[in-house]
């Protein structure tokens, strides 16, 4: 039964979206392991679990860091479709790559033909407010065209780092109980049914 | 002119005062002695110069200074001797208004000279000059011309007396009748006029006249050159002159005669020998003076008198002095004698003083005996009045006295006895002391309620024998001091005593900790520690590989943990916790009993009391020991804790003095350390024993499941913040390296274990595995932040992007192999030929070769196989490590760059033919997005 308990542990499946060298991986590996690395090496792609305590309850996360300057978007189709929640980067000291976040957006939607998929806009670099590019004004409209929440964070300083995640699992697992009944509800009618 | 003399006061008075008698009847011969008549006088005022010698050459400048002269009236009177025609010049004062006396006498012989000064004042010297100047000039000159007049024998020198006064002379002379001595010059000077001329120049007879004129003084020469003659001019045409010059001639001449002088002697011998005579004449004279007067003979007397009588007196005195030097020096031998006396006295006091200290500090009172005999030694006034007493009998035995004190009898009589009883009190106290820990050893063996309670996990401290025993810490230290083997015996005697004590209770106490300890099962153990995992998995070994164990919970959580049980690394804590003050306390309270040093070089006797220690330290370290096995028995890594838990104390009591301690700490480490070795080489043998009893070579290795674990467990053991700075961080580190390097070693050797590589499927397989290992070790360790397995991790990184890498590139060779080859060989061909044009002269690769290649890949094929590749990694990659989505990203980036190389490849080496894949980027990414929708 304990064997079973462990293996039943919900695991969220969290993909990190975004331009180049907005720091999704920075973001990533502060999450994991509270370190920030400054020195940039693109990432091909990574994938990463932990267990973590969401809400007094044991679960594991999966995150699968991508690369940002990949040539055709098509390849990342399969991997959008793993995903379960997205946090999708920019940095705000850096305008197109915050154009960009639209395209990510939209492929997303596409693949998955659902736009209430856990989503969230994260502004990276925050704490390069002094070169900031990308307003919070701006950022916030686009979000709330979305109907995502908008959150800025910094690898570097940790701001909001573990926020994201939790929030981003948060929705998750809402979704997924959300499914669960409506499963069970299909379950109970069919036997009502029977 | 008679009438003029007898008209005369004066005269009459001088008469009538002096030569009264001769006056009125000068021819009556039969008169007194004082048949005295008296020629003339002259009433002169007598000048005086302040004892200044008139004579000299500076005479006329003294003789102008008249305001300095103290005149007196003088009489001068000639007188003539009527009897024998002496005339003499008397020089007399007047007294009241008619009486004269005379105060001095001169035979007219001894007028030396006359010098007329001034018409009233002229010079006369006889055995001294005069001074004299008259009231008149007339009076003067008369008295002067009688003066003249009356000279028989030698006439004196005549200066600047003018010829009215020897006019004057010339007719008086027939009137006195008086004339030879006139007549004499004259004849003389007539004589001389006539003679002289040729012999005596002129200047030689001036520089004589000077010289007699100038009588002592030194005579010049020159002084008589010719200008100067007014006075050689007076005489020159006169008739007195010449007759005096003949005179003064035939005088010279005799002189010079006399002298032996002739003319062409030497003038300065002449000049010598003239003054030596004058002086020889002038001591003659003074000696006759002196020799005249008899009262000098009486004063001579009287003086040799005088000089008799102070002879007599200086005899005396010689005496006096001769009598008191003696007794000078008895007195200060007697005064030596009585600071000698008073020296002796003190020294003498400072011996009594000495010896009286002497004597205190050697005597003591038969009391203090007693005391140290008798007195009680249980109570603690007892002990103190026994403090005292022993104090002053040592002090007494450790008087410092030097050599030759040690050797009087009585100290040494005293020091023998005090010897004796020091000894007596030392055996009483060692008796005593003796028997004292016995009996609170026994007090506290017997003491049942110092047992093990259930409630209560301690040892209790020894507080009783140390207050039983801490009132004869003075005395213990007065054992040391006067007989320190005794001392040591005392103190084998102590840790004999005590050390069963120790002994019995840490084992009670060590019992019942065990008791207290929980029990660790292999099965929990399986989920962390490779030896068991594997021993677990050969006995089971129908289940599957991560099965076994349970790793959701702690590594180190205990099965039964809650129900007030410890594991034993902290039970370990807690013996440390409750022992260690123990033993702190007990070797504070032996070094202060036993008054031992722990500082400074050890000497035997300390050598000896770390011998005693030793007994009871083999004891504790057999307890400890004994613990540690126990605990380690069914949990070894619990050595780890106990290795901490040492090393923090180690680290603690290193710097003080706790040194008995802190060796016992470091013998019980050696024995974790052994255990913990052991372990290790024990989970490096289960590692290696992996690749021989794996059934399975798919998915995670168990001992690469397990690291981390095994990470977390040991790293359990050591938190704190001192771990770091503990020699325990060092072992652990070093076990690590151990571990990874042979795990590394064994993932290895299992992967590339079974087949050939040339077997494709064999080698999707060594990549999968190597890939998913390494991928899970570092993402893994990179939590555990442990600093010494960071290379490890970058090399783990680095294997699983070069198998990623290959592995994406084997999947893809099993549909599109051939195409694959073809550019493969194209490649190849590249490099060997001279122009890529040239490929395509190859037969295999010709344009046909390649249209033929290209022809059985059309989008179909391509769709085809990606699908089965895309069943065939998803089979390879089960959801446990995640990273199906990874490699299948990498897949479909390797096969787009394919796309890309072989499309640049066709352009280069078949250029202008028109050629190309049948299939285009966007069918790939088409095929993809297809893919992904599919599943």
């Amino acid at each position: 039964m304990g064997k079973k308990v462990k293996q039943d542990l919900p695991l969220h499946k969290v993909i990190m979206v975004g331009s180049g060298g907005v720091g999704k991986s920075a973001l990533t590996l502060q999450y994991m392991y509270g370190d920030f690395v400054e020195e940039y090496d693109p990432t091909k792609a990574d994938s990463y679990r932990k267990k973590v305590i969401l809400d007094n309850q044991e679960c594991q996360i999966d995150i699968l860091d991508t690369a940002g300057q990949e040539e055709y978007a098509a390849i990342r189709d399969n991997y959008y479709r793993s995903g379960e929640g997205f946090l999708c980067v920019f940095s705000i000291s850096e305008h197109e790559s915050f154009n960009h976040t639209q395209d990510f957006r939209d492929q997303i939607s596409r693949v998955l033909d659902d736009d209430s998929i856990p989503f969230i806009l994260v502004g990276n670099k925050s704490d390069l407010a002094q070169i900031r590019k990308v307003t919070r004004e701006e950022a916030q409209r686009k979000a709330l065209e979305w109907g995502c929440p908008y959150i800025e964070t910094s690898a570097k300083t940790r701001q909001n780092v573990d926020e994201v995640y939790t929030q981003l699992m948060r929705k998750i697992r809402e979704r997924k109980d959300g499914q669960k009944d409506d499963n069970n509800k299909i379950r109970r009618s069919r036997c009502v049914c029977l | 002119m008679a009438e003029i003399r007898q008209a005369d006061p004066v005269r009459q008075l001088i008469i009538k005062s002096l030569f009264s008698d001769s006056v009125e009847d000068p021819r009556s011969p039969g008169q007194s002695s004082e048949s005295e008549k008296l020629v003339s006088y002259l009433k002169v005022n007598e000048e005086t110069w302040g004892g200044q010698s008139p004579t000299g050459f500076d005479r006329p400048a003294s003789i102008l200074r008249r305001g300095n002269r103290a005149d007196k009236t003088r009489y001068l009177l000639l007188s003539v001797n009527n009897r024998k025609g002496r005339v003499r010049l008397h020089k007399a004062k007047k007294n009241g208004n008619t009486h004269f006396q005379i105060g001095k006498t001169w035979p007219l012989e001894n007028i030396v000279s006359v010098e007329v000064i001034d018409p009233q004042t002229f010079l006369m010297t006889m055995n001294k000059t005069y001074c004299w100047s008259a009231e008149k000039q007339r009076e003067k000159n008369e008295f002067l011309a009688s003066i003249y007049q009356k000279h028989i024998n030698r006439l004196p020198q005549l200066i600047n007396v003018g010829d009215n006064i020897l006019r004057e002379i010339q007719p008086r002379s027939t009137l006195n009748g008086d004339t030879d001595s006139y007549e004499l010059a004259a004849s003389l000077q007539s004589r001389l006029e006539n003679k002289s001329q040729p012999t005596f120049p002129r200047t030689v007879d001036q520089s004589l006249l000077n010289l007699v004129q100038n009588d002592r003084s030194t005579p010049s020469l020159s002084r008589g050159g010719g200008s100067e003659t007014p006075i050689i001019g007076n005489y020159a045409d006169d008739e007195d002159y010449a007759k005096q010059e003949e005179i003064s001639l035939i005088n010279v001449e005799e002189l010079l005669n006399d002298f032996n002088w002739k003319e062409t002697g030497n003038a300065a011998a002449l000049e010598e020998r003239l003054l030596n005579e004058l002086a020889a004449l002038e001591a003659a004279n003074i000696h006759a003076m002196v020799e005249s007067d008899d009262r000098l003979n009486a004063v001579i007397r009287q003086l040799d008198k005088a000089i008799a009588e102070l002879d007599h007196m200086d005899q005396w005195l010689t005496l006096y002095t001769a009598e008191l030097n003696s007794m000078g020096e008895d007195i200060h031998h007697i005064e030596s004698q009585n600071r000698g006396l008073q020296v002796q006295t003190a020294n003498q006091k400072a011996l009594l003083a000495e010896l009286d200290r002497l004597i205190q500090s050697i005597t003591i009172p038969d009391e203090v005996f007693l005391i140290l005999r008798q007195e009680n030694l249980d109570t603690v006034q007892g002990v103190q009045r026994i403090e005292e007493a022993a104090a002053r009998l040592q002090a007494a035995l450790e008087s410092t006295f030097d050599e030759a004190t040690r050797e009087m009898v009585a100290v040494k009589e005293k020091v023998e006895l005090y010897s004796l009883h020091s000894n007596g009190f030392s055996n009483r106290l060692y008796d005593h002391l003796k028997k004292s820990f016995q009996y609170q050893a026994d007090i506290l063996m017997n003491d049942k309620s110092r047992g093990p309670r259930r409630n209560s996990l301690t040892v209790l401290g020894h507080e009783t024998i140390e207050d039983c025993l801490l009132k004869y810490r003075g005395l213990s230290l007065w054992m040391k001091e006067i007989d320190p083997r005794r001392h040591n015996e005392l103190q084998s005697l102590y840790v004999q005593e005590v050390a069963p004590i120790y002994q019995k209770e840490s084992k009670e106490y060590m019992v019942q900790m065990r008791s207290m300890l929980s029990k660790r099962e292999l099965v929990e153990e399986a989920s962390y520690v490779f030896s068991a995992a594997s021993h677990i998995q050969s006995h089971r070994s129908g289940l599957a590989s991560g099965s076994s164990g349970d790793f959701s919970r702690a590594p180190w959580e205990y099965k039964d943990a809650g129900g007030g049980k410890l594991p034993p690394e902290e039970g370990f804590d807690q013996i440390m916790l409750t022992i260690i003050p123990l033993i702190v306390r007990e070797q504070n309270f032996i070094s202060d009993f036993f008054h031992l040093g722990n500082k400074g070089p050890k000497t035997f006797l300390n050598r000896e009391e770390l011998m005693n220690w030793n007994s009871q330290e083999l004891n504790a370290k057999q307890e400890l020991a004994n613990f540690i096995d126990f605990g380690c028995k069914h949990d070894n890594i619990q050595s780890v804790g106990m290795l901490v838990v040492l090393d923090k104390y180690i680290y603690e009591y290193q710097k003080t003095s706790q040194e008995f301690l802190v060796k016992l700490l470091g013998a019980v480490k050696l024995r974790c350390i052994k255990i913990f070795e052991k372990f290790t080489n024990e989970q490096l043998r289960a590692i290696e024993d992996t690749k021989v009893t794996i059934k399975k070579r798919k998915g995670i290795i168990l001992f690469i499941k397990l690291f981390p674990r095994y990470c977390e467990r040991i790293e359990h053991s050591m938190e704190g913040e001192l771990v770091d700075k503990l020699e325990v961080r060092e072992i652990v580190n070093k076990s690590y390296e151990r571990i990874v390097k042979t795990m590394f070693d064994s993932l290895e050797a299992i992967a590339k274990d079974t087949g050939s590589l040339a077997d494709d499927k064999e080698q999707l397989n060594v990549h999968t595995m190597m890939l998913e290992n390494m991928h899970h070790f570092y993402t893994e360790i990179l939590t555990h932040k442990i600093s010494v397995l960071e290379p490890y991790v970058k090399h783990a990184k680095t294997s699983y992007e070069k198998h990623l890498e290959a592995y994406s590139k084997s999947v893809l060779r099993k549909p599109f192999g051939k195409l694959i080859e073809f550019f493969d060989g194209i490649a190849k061909l590249e490099k060997t030929t001279a122009a890529p044009e040239e490929v395509g002269f190859h037969l295999r690769y010709s344009k046909d070769a390649l249209k033929k290649v290209i022809s059985q890949f059309p989008g179909k094929e391509i769709k085809k196989g990606l699908e089965s590749s895309y069943r065939r990694v998803d089979r390879h990659f089960t959801q446990e490590e995640g990273l199906l989505q990874v490699v299948w990203l990498s897949i479909q980036t390797t096969l787009l760059d394919y796309h890309k190389q072989f499309t640049a490849r066709i352009n280069k080496c078949y250029p202008d033919t028109n050629i190309s894949l049948e299939f285009t980027t966007e069918d790939l990414t088409n095929y993809f997005s297809e893919l992904a929708r599919n599943h």
